[in-house]
């Protein structure tokens, strides 16, 4: 069957950060220095040649964008200097405005007016909300006086329900996309894909050996930062539900050195450790996947970043038992933004923790049937 | 008129024949594997042989002065080095044998570098035998050797230059700025060929009206050059220095005469055609979509710079396929031939580049058209060339890869989105076959060569099997034909560009200046000879020779009878051989080379002892061979 040429595709995927990726030639020296290159040695040059003949199916039913950790050596190798690992960042970029239906995230990584507009719009409309609903009087202690206690519960409550939901459905349908044609997997297949996935995300092993192969001190590293970033996240989601564990479902009025608390203080404190690598990489542009940032890739630094640091804010002020109007909109941004950040996940490169993860399934249940 | 001189003449008769034999080391290159002493020891031998050495460096100046010591002081009359080969030194020794005195023709060069020692270097002995063989080879040939004196033929301080593009405009204004008289002969009615055509050329973007206005008045202004326009050359006789040519205008009444133009060389300049693809091919003659390249450009150039959106003939373009290699790189079995039954396997170089260059236009002026490039290969070979494909892929053109045997197809589309589909196999895609929805099929045909049959046939000038004329040797004499004083500029020759095409016309026309710079030129003595007694006028000679007025018969007075004798022009003689090869009596010979001579190498060559050999005594004189060269043209 002949495939019907569609030259509209690249130029899509190019205005998500693949500026130069006309320019390849087919030459195959990054799918020579790759080390994701496998036997065929097409990776990422097929990546490349379906999005120029317009193969939208195909591209979005790979995997591959997602295995990539951009270390740079394709676009450093590149003689035409197209890209290539520019050209898998947009490709990235593509599948998760591809997958949503509503075309904000497309807005959004094309304009950074929209960006900033809609992050802006989100957060106000949020706050409002918040701010709206009043507690009973004998609730209204110190800090949360403009925002009430139980309203951040029972909202983040909602937040996080609707977030796990929209997670899960996209989970399934990018794993079925990822998994098309290649039939029925034995169990014990499932379990070791399964093991490696888990061994890869908690060591980032891959990551980490791609990037020692770059000198610099460890906050050069991206894997390291990316670590940091990753558990310090993950920290700060454990202590929240912990936390939420404590205090709504058994009503112990715990204290900040209780154990919820010491895990999101230590985790916050690694995350933002992470996120200030992550934003001085992006700075300094000391190596080649932090040569282009687009304003995506600052947004979610951004919002990592004044989540920590509100975050620690509100933290002393529980301490120090400050009052007044400062800590109240302290909180009130920490809050709305906490939220966003979580509502906007499938719309933002926040969706790779849900697109890596299956990605790296698939990848290593398929390369075990074809092994 | 052309002076009579001999070419050959007889050795002072007496003096008995007394050879020099030097055998050199080459530096250790020809006596690691070879005993040059014992060479030179078995070679002394010779009845002949009055001197044999062996030394380090014989092209040193004490290696030549060897030689020209033992002609002076040992009487030495016919010299034979054996060393490297004759290319590299054979002029150095031939020159120090003139400085002795001696007519630089009784030499002979053995090569034992190439032919002995760098062959066999596992075989000592076998080396040291064959080298033997081959200087006693020499030494035979060189005793039955006559003085050569080159020929001298005087010189028309003229060119003709055959077509008036810009090759032969560049090679016309090139020689007059040599002081010399052109005459350029265009068959059109105005000058400037294929580049008038061309809008804007790549790499300098310059216009191509622009090039041509510029060489025409070059050529125009020059009191020098005459330019003859609608016009045709019909007659090209004489040889090199003094040609005689003959032009007619194309539209000229029976009762206009001719023009005749004498000149020291020819330029020809007769350009190339476009390849025209066959009914059919990629949908060309079947869809009023599938038009050729220069098709495109003439409208491209045509569309208004205002027009929004790319149209031809009136209809939208929103996006095109270019077709490299239609008409180029053709494959038996699976394109049709060509009528003389042979396909194009040649590239034809220059529409790559011409391609991608439109594609650039297209790209620069309107940036919403699809742009699509199917080629076997990209051959962008040029300075600045390369530079245009990039910013051909960088601007958005996609490029797709066909398989030499499966060229892409063209099928015309019902409905309204499309002209068309070309279908394709594309290797870059993995060998998948894919359809592309096109408004427009541009095929980059080729370059082919004009058809210049009549004026070929005045000369029998070479053609190469891809039917263009043919240089003597690509890199070596790249702009000479093999009649002499005919010179090549342009597309003529292959396909060229413009930049090509020029630096061939300037090389065609400093050649034709060097051979024109002096009243006479001197040609190499190694022409046919005939000897009128053994001559039996069988014309045996006449059927195989190749080259136009070399040779021919004349009327003799022989013991009162008139007979027929065949003779030569030895300007016209390139020494080829062919007469000597068919001729019954012997009476026809190479100067230089004689079947006497062959002969007598190869009864060295088969012999087992140096010493055995006869001795020759000085030639008789009935051997001499006097001529008088025939005047110039015909």
């Amino acid at each position: 069957m002949a495939i019907p040429v569609d030259p509209t595709l690249i130029r899509e995927i190019k205005r998500h950060g693949a500026f130069d990726v006309s320019a390849c030639f087919h030459c195959g020296n990054c799918s020579a220095v790759c080390p994701l290159s496998d036997a065929q040695g097409n990776f990422p040059r097929r990546m490349i040649r379906l999005g120029q003949i317009g193969d939208r199916k195909r591209l979005l039913d790979a995997p591959d964008a997602w295995l990539c950790y951009y270390c740079g050596e394709c676009s450093d190798t590149c003689p035409r200097e197209a890209g290539p690992g520019e050209y898998m960042a947009a490709l990235r970029r593509y599948a998760i405005a591809q997958a949503e239906p509503t075309g904000l995230a497309r807005l959004m990584y094309r304009s950074t007016g929209a960006l900033a507009i809609l992050t802006l719009l989100f957060a106000i409309v949020l706050g409002a909300f918040l701010v709206s609903i009043k507690a009973p009087a004998e609730a209204r202690a110190w800090l949360f006086d403009l925002v009430p206690y139980e309203t951040v519960h029972s909202v983040g409550i909602g937040v996080g329900v609707l977030a796990t939901l929209a997670m899960v459905t996209g989970a399934l349908s990018v794993l079925r996309r990822f998994l098309a044609g290649s039939g029925r997997p034995a169990g014990a297949a499932v379990i070791s894909a399964l093991r490696r996935t888990i061994a890869e995300i908690a060591t980032m092993k891959r990551h980490r050996d791609e990037s020692a192969a770059k000198a610099g001190p460890w906050h050069a590293n991206a894997a390291w930062s990316h670590l940091a970033i990753m558990y310090g996240f993950g920290g700060l989601l454990l202590a929240t539900i912990l936390d939420f564990v404590f205090l709504v479902l058994l009503p112990l009025h715990l204290t900040t050195f209780w154990p919820a608390r010491i895990i999101g203080t230590l985790s916050g404190a690694v995350m933002m450790v992470g996120v200030g690598a992550a934003i001085r990489r992006r700075i300094t542009r000391t190596e080649r996947s932090v040569e282009q940032s687009l304003a995506a890739d600052w947004w979610l630094l951004a919002f990592l970043f004044i989540l920590g640091a509100t975050g620690f804010w509100v933290e002393v002020a529980v301490t120090l038992r400050a009052t007044g109007p400062v800590q109240d909109i302290v909180l009130l941004i920490h809050a709305a933004m906490a939220m966003e950040l979580v509502l906007l996940a499938a719309f933002t490169k926040l969706a790779h923790v849900v697109y890596r993860p299956i990605a790296l399934f698939a990848y290593y249940l398929r390369s075990q049937n074809t092994a | 008129m052309t002076e009579a001189s001999p070419t050959s003449a007889p050795v002072p008769s007496g003096d008995p024949i007394r050879v020099g034999v030097y055998v050199c080391h080459c530096g250790g290159n020809i006596s690691d594997i070879i005993d040059t002493k014992a060479v030179a020891a078995e070679l002394a031998a010779h009845p002949n042989v009055a001197v044999s050495n062996d030394y380090m460096f014989m092209c040193s100046d004490p290696g030549q002065a060897l030689i020209i010591d033992d002609i002076k002081a040992n009487h030495i009359n016919r010299v034979v080095v054996a060393a490297c080969s004759p290319t590299l030194h054979e002029l150095t020794f031939r020159k120090a044998l003139q400085r002795a005195g001696l007519n630089p023709y009784l030499f002979e060069h053995v090569n034992i570098r190439e032919q002995a020692s760098w062959v066999h270097k596992g075989d000592h002995e076998g080396a040291t035998r064959k080298a033997v063989r081959l200087v006693a080879a020499g030494v035979e040939k060189v005793v039955r050797q006559d003085e050569l004196f080159p020929i001298k033929v005087g010189v028309e301080p003229h060119v003709v230059v055959v077509g008036g593009g810009v090759a032969g405009m560049s090679a016309a204004a090139a020689l007059a700025g040599r002081g010399l008289g052109v005459t350029l002969v265009e068959k059109a009615s105005a000058l400037g060929g294929r580049v008038a055509d061309l809008d804007r050329v790549y790499p300098t973007e310059e216009s191509g009206a622009d090039l041509v206005q510029n060489l025409t008045r070059q050529v125009q202004c020059h009191p020098k050059v005459a330019v003859r326009l609608g016009s045709e050359v019909v007659g090209l006789d004489g040889h090199v220095g003094k040609f005689t040519v003959t032009v007619r205008a194309t539209a000229a009444a029976a009762q206009d005469p001719d023009h005749v133009v004498r000149a020291g060389a020819v330029v020809i300049a007769t350009g190339f055609d476009h390849y025209r693809p066959a009914q059919g091919e990629h949908g060309f003659g079947q869809s009023p979509a599938v038009v050729t390249l220069p098709d495109f450009q003439s409208a491209l150039r045509q569309c208004p710079a205002s027009q929004s959106g790319l149209a031809y003939q009136g209809k939208p373009v929103r996006s095109i396929a270019f077709i490299h290699c239609v008409g180029s790189r053709q494959i038996d079995g699976v394109h049709p031939p060509q009528p003389d039954g042979k396909v194009n396997d040649y590239c034809s170089r220059t529409c790559c580049a011409a391609t991608l260059h439109t594609i650039r236009q297209v790209q620069a002026r309107f940036p919403d058209v699809n742009v699509y490039d199917l080629h076997k290969d990209i051959r962008t070979y040029g300075r600045g060339h390369e530079a245009i494909y990039e910013e051909a892929s960088r601007a958005g053109a996609l490029f797709l890869r066909f398989p030499d045997e499966e060229p892409p197809t063209f099928a015309a589309s019902k409905d309204a989105k499309c002209a068309g589909v070309v279908t394709t196999r594309d290797i870059l895609t993995w060998g998948e076959e894919l359809e592309i929805p096109v408004d427009l099929v541009v095929l980059a045909t080729g370059m082919v060569p004009r058809d210049i049959a009549s004026l070929i046939d005045l000369r029998k000038l070479p053609v190469g099997t891809d039917r263009f004329l043919q240089e003597v040797h690509p890199k070596l004499r790249p702009v000479e034909m093999g009649v002499a004083g005919i010179l090549l500029a342009g597309a003529c020759q292959g396909p060229m560009d413009i930049n090509e095409a020029c630096t061939a016309a300037q090389t065609a026309a400093v050649k034709a200046a060097i051979l024109l710079a002096n009243p006479t030129i001197e040609l190499d003595p190694f022409v046919a000879v005939v000897d009128p007694q053994r001559c039996d006028g069988c014309e045996k000679c006449l059927a195989e020779c190749e080259y136009k007025g070399a040779l021919t018969m004349a009327d003799a007075v022989e013991a009162g009878a008139t007979v027929r004798r065949a003779v030569v022009n030895p300007a016209m003689c390139v020494g080829c051989g062919a007469c000597a090869a068919v001729c019954p009596p012997r009476a026809i010979n190479v100067a230089g080379w004689t079947l006497d001579q062959f002969d007598a190498m190869v009864d060295a060559i088969v012999a087992e002892d140096v010493g055995a050999l006869a001795h020759t005594e000085c030639r008789p004189s009935a051997r001499h061979i006097e001529f008088a060269m025939a005047g110039g043209g015909n």
